[in-house]
C-alpha cells in the first residue's frame, strides 16, 4: 500500500492514495451537505404536518370539553400534547381537562412537567396552586401561589395578576393564615386602581384579615369614586363601627337598605350609641348631663328588672350589683338635681360606672336589650379613650 | 533516499488525520440517515393512516404493505429483515466490516414501509444497520484497509444511534458494549467523534429536545428501593418472556416451507392489524404513549393491557420477518410495566411512594437491560433520554436485577440467539482476550469424508466401515446435518433400520468448534465427541471448514517439530 513510486507523477504511491481520499472526502462532504439540506426540508415539512395534526386534536379536545365529554377531551388533548410537546398550551389544556375529571394526580404530573420547562409561568403555577389547595396542602398551595404571583407576567396582565392575588388571599383567609394574607393585602392595596369595586373588595378582605383601619381607608376611597355605592357604604359603616367610630358608622349605615341582619343590627346599635353617648363631640353640658342621667337610669333599671325576673332556683344575683345600682341612681339623682358638678371627671366616672354595671349584669346573665349593648359600647369606647 | 523516512511518517500522520475526517463525515452521514429514516417513517405512517384511521385501514394496511415488503425482503434485501443490530455485529466480527451497499438502502426502504405501516417495531435497530452500512460503503469507496473498514462499522452505528435517540453517550457505550463487545476498545475516540457529529446534525435539524418530557422524579422514601427491586424482578421476567416467545415464534416461522417466506410478513401483518383494531396504541414505534406513561397519564388497566399487547404485537411483527428493531418496543413494554408496578406500589405500599411515572422510567431501563443485555448502555440511555439524574440509583438497582434474571434463564443474549437461528455464530466477548496462541483453524484438516444425508443407514454403515474411523459427518460440505458414530450405525442396522434415511438417526445440535476457537476449547470438545470434531464457519454454522481428530493434532505436532528443527538447523548454519 505504501511502497513504490507513481509512474505518472514520480511521487510515492501513498501521495496518490491520500490525494484520492481527499478528493473523495470533498465529494462526500458535498453529498452530506445536500443530504443535510434535503433532510432539514423534509423534517420541517414533517414538523408542519405534526403541528397541524396536534392542532386538530387540540381543537377536538376543546370541543369535547365544551360539550361535556371530558374523557374524550382528555384522549384528544393527550394526543395533541404528545404530538407537539413543545406547545405548553396543549399540556395546560390537558391538565385542565384532567383536573375537571377529578384526575388530580395526573393533572399535577402534567403541570409539573410544564413547570420544569417554564418554572416562572404564572398560569402553570396558579393551576398547581389550585390543585394543591384542593388536596388540602396549604404550604404547597401557598408556595405555588407565590411562584405564580412573582412569575413572569406581561405588562398588560395586571388585572389577572391582581385577581390571582385576591384568590390567594381568600384561600389564606379561609385557612386562618391571616398574617400571610395581610402581607399579600399590603401589596394588593398598594397597586389598586381608582375603581370602587376593587377598593371595596380590598376593604372587605382587609376586614376579614383584621386590619379594619386600612379597610376603612379603602371603603372611603371607593366612596370618593362612587359616593352612593351601597357596598362601600356598608363596608365603611362596618369598618367605622369596628373602630368604635359610631358617629361615622351611623352616617354610613343610616338610610341604606340592609341586606343582612348583621348590618341591620350594626346600624341600629350605631344609631343608639349616637343618641345616648354623653361624650359625643359637639354636645352642650346640659345635654351631656341629661344623656348620662338617662344611661345611668337605664343601667339601674336593667339591674332592677333582672333582680325581679330572677328565678328563685337559679343563682342569686351578685351582692355588688345592688350597690352598683344604688351608686348609679345616686349619681343620676345628683346630676338631675344639679347637686353634682358637670365636669368631665363626672362624665368619665359615670361612663365607667355604666360599664361596670353592664359587665356585672352580663355576668349575671341578665336579659340584654339593644340599648344595653349600646351602653356597653359607649362605656367601652370611652374607657379605651382614657389615657 | 535520506528524506524518505521523514516523508513516510508525515504521510502516515496524514492518513490518521484523514481517518478522523472520515469518522466525522460518517457521523454526519449516519446522523442524517437516522433523522431521515425517522421522518420518512412518520410521513409514511401519516400517509397510510391519516389522523384517525378506520378499523378497515388498521387491519388492511399492515397486510397489504407486508405483501410488498415480503417480496422485497425475501428476494431483493434478505439481509434487511429484523433489527439490523445482529447483522451489524456479524459484519463487524465475521465479515471484516463488509456490509453490501444494498443493505442500508434496502433497510431504509423496507424499514420505512414496515414500521410506517404500523408494525410494532422500532426504528433504532435499522438506523444502526443503515449507519454501519453507510460507514462500510464509504470506507470501501475510499479504499481504506479492511481493518479500517471494520473499525468504521461501530463508528457508523454509534452515529446513527446517537441521532436516533438523541443520546450521544449511550450511543458510544452501545457501539462498544454491544457491537464490539468490549468496553475498553481502542475505538472509543472514533465512536465519540461520530456520535458527537451525528447528534449535532440531529439537533440542528430537530432541535435539542429530549425524546421524552418527564418531571424530575425523586426517591421519596429509602424503602422505595425495595419497590424498584421488585420492578427489576418483573422487568427481568418480562424480558425473559419476550426473548423466549420471540425466539420460539421465529423458529416456527423458519420451519415453514421456504416458499412461504414472502408471505410470512403479511401473515404477521394480518395478526397485528387485528390487534390494532382493539388497541391502536401499540402501532409502530409508540413513543407518544411512552411519553404518556412517563407522565403518569395512563390508568392501571390501560398500562397492563398495552404492556401485554405490545409484547405480543412486537413478537409477531419481528418473528414474521418484517424489518424493524426491538429497542423501542422494549422501552414501550418497560414503561407500561413500570407504570403498572408504580401504580400498585402507590396503592399498597406502607411507605410514601413516588409517582408511577418514575417507575415507568425505571421500567424502560429494566426491559432494555433484560432484553438487549447492555446494562451500562441502558443506564446512560435512560439518563440521557429523560435527563433525570435523581432516578439513577433506582435505575441501577432495577437494571441489575433484570439483567441477572434474564442472563440466568436465557444464557445467550437475544441478538446472539437470533443470529444462531440463522446459523451465524458470533465469537464470545473479546474483552481482555487476545488472539489465541493456537486456534482450531491451524489444527484442522480441510479434507473430510461426509456421508450423504439421503443415503440409507445400511449403505452409510458399509461406506463408514470402508473408510474406517470411529465416527463420520453427515450431510454436504455446505450443510452438515450431524455426526454419527460407527457404533450407532451398527446398532441401527441390527435393529432393522437399515433401509431408513440416514437423517432419521441424526439428532440434537452438532458438537463443533469454529476456526478461531483456542486449543483448550478444541481439546475439551474433542474429549466429548465421538472422536471427530467438525470445524464450522461462523458465517454459516452449517458449512464445514475442516475436521479435527486426535490424528490431526498428532500430525500438527509433528509438523511443528519438523519446522522447529528446520529453523534451528538454519540458524546453526548461519
Amino acid at each position: 500500500l505504501y511502497g513504490g513510486a507513481c509512474a505518472a507523477c514520480g511521487r510515492n504511491r501513498l501521495y496518490r492514495i491520500v490525494h484520492r481520499e481527499i478528493l473523495l472526502l470533498g465529494v462526500l462532504s458535498v453529498v452530506a451537505s445536500l443530504l443535510f439540506l434535503g433532510t432539514r426540508a423534509a423534517a420541517r415539512a414533517n414538523r408542519r404536518m405534526r403541528l397541524q395534526e396536534a392542532a386538530v386534536w387540540y381543537e377536538q379536545g376543546r370541543h369535547d370539553l365544551q360539550a361535556g365529554g371530558t374523557l374524550d377531551a382528555i384522549t384528544a388533548l393527550r394526543r395533541a400534547a404528545a404530538i407537539d410537546p413543545g406547545r405548553p398550551s396543549y399540556r395546560f389544556a390537558l391538565a385542565d381537562a384532567l383536573a375537571r375529571d377529578g384526575q388530580s394526580d395526573a393533572a399535577r404530573q402534567v403541570l409539573l412537567t410544564l413547570r420544569e420547562r417554564t418554572p416562572e409561568d404564572p398560569q402553570v403555577n396558579a393551576s398547581l396552586a389550585r390543585l394543591e389547595a384542593r388536596r388540602g396542602s396549604v404550604a404547597a398551595a401557598s408556595g405555588y401561589y407565590e411562584s405564580a404571583l412573582y412569575g413572569a407576567w406581561m405588562a398588560d396582565q395586571a388585572a389577572p395578576r391582581r385577581q390571582l392575588r385576591v384568590e390567594m388571599i381568600r384561600y389564606l383567609l379561609a385557612h386562618r393564615q391571616e398574617q400571610r394574607a395581610l402581607s399579600q393585602l399590603l401589596v394588593l392595596s398598594a397597586n389598586l386602581p381608582e375603581d370602587a369595586g376593587l377598593q371595596v373588595e380590598a376593604g372587605q378582605l382587609l376586614m376579614r384579615a383584621g386590619d379594619t383601619r386600612r379597610a376603612l381607608d379603602h371603603f372611603r376611597h371607593a366612596l370618593a369614586v362612587a359616593p352612593n355605592d351601597l357596598s362601600a357604604l356598608a363596608g365603611a359603616g362596618e369598618a367605622a363601627f369596628g373602630l368604635e367610630d359610631y358617629g361615622r358608622a351611623h352616617r354610613y349605615l343610616h338610610g341604606i337598605p340592609h341586606e343582612s341582619d348583621h348590618l341591620r343590627r350594626l346600624a341600629a346599635l350605631a344609631a343608639l350609641v349616637v343618641r345616648h353617648d354623653p361624650l359625643m363631640p359637639g354636645l352642650s353640658g346640659d345635654e351631656r348631663s341629661r344623656r348620662l342621667v338617662g344611661c345611668l337610669t337605664h343601667a339601674a333599671a336593667r339591674v332592677r328588672s333582672c333582680a325581679r325576673r330572677a328565678d328563685p332556683e337559679s343563682e342569686p344575683l351578685p351582692a355588688g350589683l345592688d350597690s352598683l345600682r344604688a351608686e348609679a341612681l345616686s349619681l343620676a339623682r345628683g346630676l338631675a338635681a344639679g347637686r353634682r358638678r358637670r365636669s368631665s371627671d363626672v362624665l368619665e366616672s359615670g361612663t365607667a360606672l355604666i360599664l361596670r354595671i353592664e359587665r356585672a349584669a352580663d355576668a349575671a346573665h341578665c336579659p340584654t336589650a339593644e340599648v344595653d349593648q349600646a351602653l356597653s359600647l359607649i362605656a367601652r369606647k370611652h374607657e379605651s379613650d382614657r389615657p | 533516499m535520506t528524506t524518505r523516512p521523514a516523508t513516510f511518517s508525515q504521510l502516515r500522520l496524514r492518513e490518521n488525520q484523514l481517518f478522523v475526517a472520515v469518522t466525522i463525515l460518517i457521523g454526519v452521514l449516519s446522523g442524517l440517515s437516522a433523522v431521515l429514516f425517522a421522518v420518512a417513517i412518520e410521513r409514511t405512517s401519516h400517509y397510510f393512516f391519516g389522523f384517525d384511521p378506520s378499523p378497515g385501514r388498521l387491519l388492511l394496511v399492515p397486510v397489504l404493505v407486508s405483501l410488498g415488503t415480503g417480496v422485497l425482503l425475501a428476494r431483493v434485501f434478505p439481509d434487511a429483515r429484523g433489527s439490523g443490530v445482529p447483522q451489524t455485529k456479524a459484519a463487524f466480527h465475521l465479515q471484516e466490516g463488509f456490509i453490501p451497499a444494498r443493505v442500508p438502502l434496502g433497510k431504509f426502504l423496507t424499514g420505512v414501509l414496515c414500521i410506517g405501516s404500523g408494525h410494532s417495531l422500532g426504528r433504532e435497530g435499522p438506523s444502526v444497520q443503515i449507519g454501519a452500512g453507510l460507514a462500510s460503503v464509504v470506507g470501501r469507496w475510499l479504499r481504506l484497509p479492511s481493518a479500517r473498514v471494520r473499525d468504521l462499522v461501530p463508528v457508523g452505528a454509534a452515529g446513527a444511534l446517537s441521532a436516533a435517540f438523541n443520546t450521544p453517550i449511550a450511543a458510544v457505550l452501545f457501539a462498544l458494549e454491544e457491537i464490539m463487545g468490549n468496553l475498553s476498545a481502542p475505538l472509543l475516540g472514533s465512536t465519540v467523534i461520530a456520535s458527537v457529529s451525528a447528534v449535532i446534525v440531529e439537533r440542528s435539524i430537530l432541535g435539542n429536545e429530549p425524546l421524552f418530557r418527564v418531571p424530575t422524579y425523586h426517591l421519596v422514601h429509602p424503602a422505595e428501593l425495595g419497590a424498584y427491586a421488585l420492578l427489576g424482578l418483573v422487568g427481568g421476567l418480562l424480558s425473559l418472556a419476550f426473548c423466549k416467545s420471540l425466539l420460539a415464534l421465529r423458529k416456527v416461522f423458519q420451519r415453514l416451507p421456504p416458499w412461504t417466506r414472502m408471505l410470512q410478513p403479511a401473515l404477521g401483518g394480518l395478526f397485528v392489524g387485528a390487534l390494532f383494531i382493539m388497541a391502536p396504541q401499540v402501532m409502530g414505534v409508540g413513543y407518544d404513549f411512552v411519553d404518556q406513561a412517563l407522565n403518569g397519564g395512563l390508568m392501571f388497566r390501560t398500562l397492563l393491557l398495552l404492556c401485554g399487547l405490545k409484547l405480543v404485537a412486537t413478537v409477531v411483527s419481528y418473528a414474521s420477518g418484517n424489518a424493524g428493531g426491538i429497542f423501542a418496543p422494549s422501552l414501550y413494554i418497560g414503561a407500561m410495566a413500570g407504570g403498572a408496578v408504580g401504580t400498585l406500589v402507590q396503592w399498597f405500599a406502607p411507605f410514601p411512594a413516588g409517582e408511577p411515572g418514575a417507575y415507568a422510567i425505571v421500567g424502560m431501563g429494566t426491559l432494555f437491560a433484560g432484553i438487549i443485555r447492555a446494562p451500562m448502555t441502558s443506564v446512560f440511555m435512560i439518563f440521557e433520554i429523560t435527563q433525570d439524574y435523581q432516578i439513577l440509583v433506582p435505575l441501577m438497582v432495577a437494571n441489575l436485577l433484570s439483567f441477572m434474571i434474564s442472563r440466568r434463564f436465557q444464557p445467550a443474549p437475544v441478538y446472539h440467539a437470533l443470529l444462531a437461528q440463522d446459523d451465524v455464530h458470533l465469537p464470545a466477548t473479546t474483552a481482555g482476550q487476545g488472539t489465541p496462541a493456537l486456534a482450531a483453524g491451524e489444527l484442522m484438516e480441510p479434507e473430510a469424508v461426509l456421508l450423504p444425508a439421503e443415503q440409507s443407514v445400511e449403505g452409510a454403515w458399509q461406506l463408514a466401515q470402508a473408510n474406517g474411523g470411529a465416527a463420520h459427518l453427515v450431510g454436504k460440505r455446505e450443510r452438515v446435518v450431524g455426526v454419527l458414530s460407527l457404533e450407532s450405525l451398527a446398532k441401527a442396522v441390527q435393529a432393522g433400520r437399515g433401509n431408513e434415511a440416514l437423517t432419521s438417526l441424526v439428532e440434537g445440535p452438532i458438537l463443533h468448534v469454529h476456526p478461531d476457537h483456542p486449543v483448550d476449547i478444541v481439546l475439551e470438545r474433542l474429549g466429548r465427541s465421538h472422536g471427530i470434531l467438525p470445524v464450522l464457519s461462523r458465517h454459516s454454522a452449517r458449512r464445514l471448514e475442516g475436521v479435527i481428530t486426535l490424528d490431526c493434532i498428532t500430525r500438527f505436532i509433528h509438523r511443528r517439530r519438523a519446522s522447529a528443527s528446520a529453523d534451528a538447523a538454519g540458524r546453526a548454519e548461519t
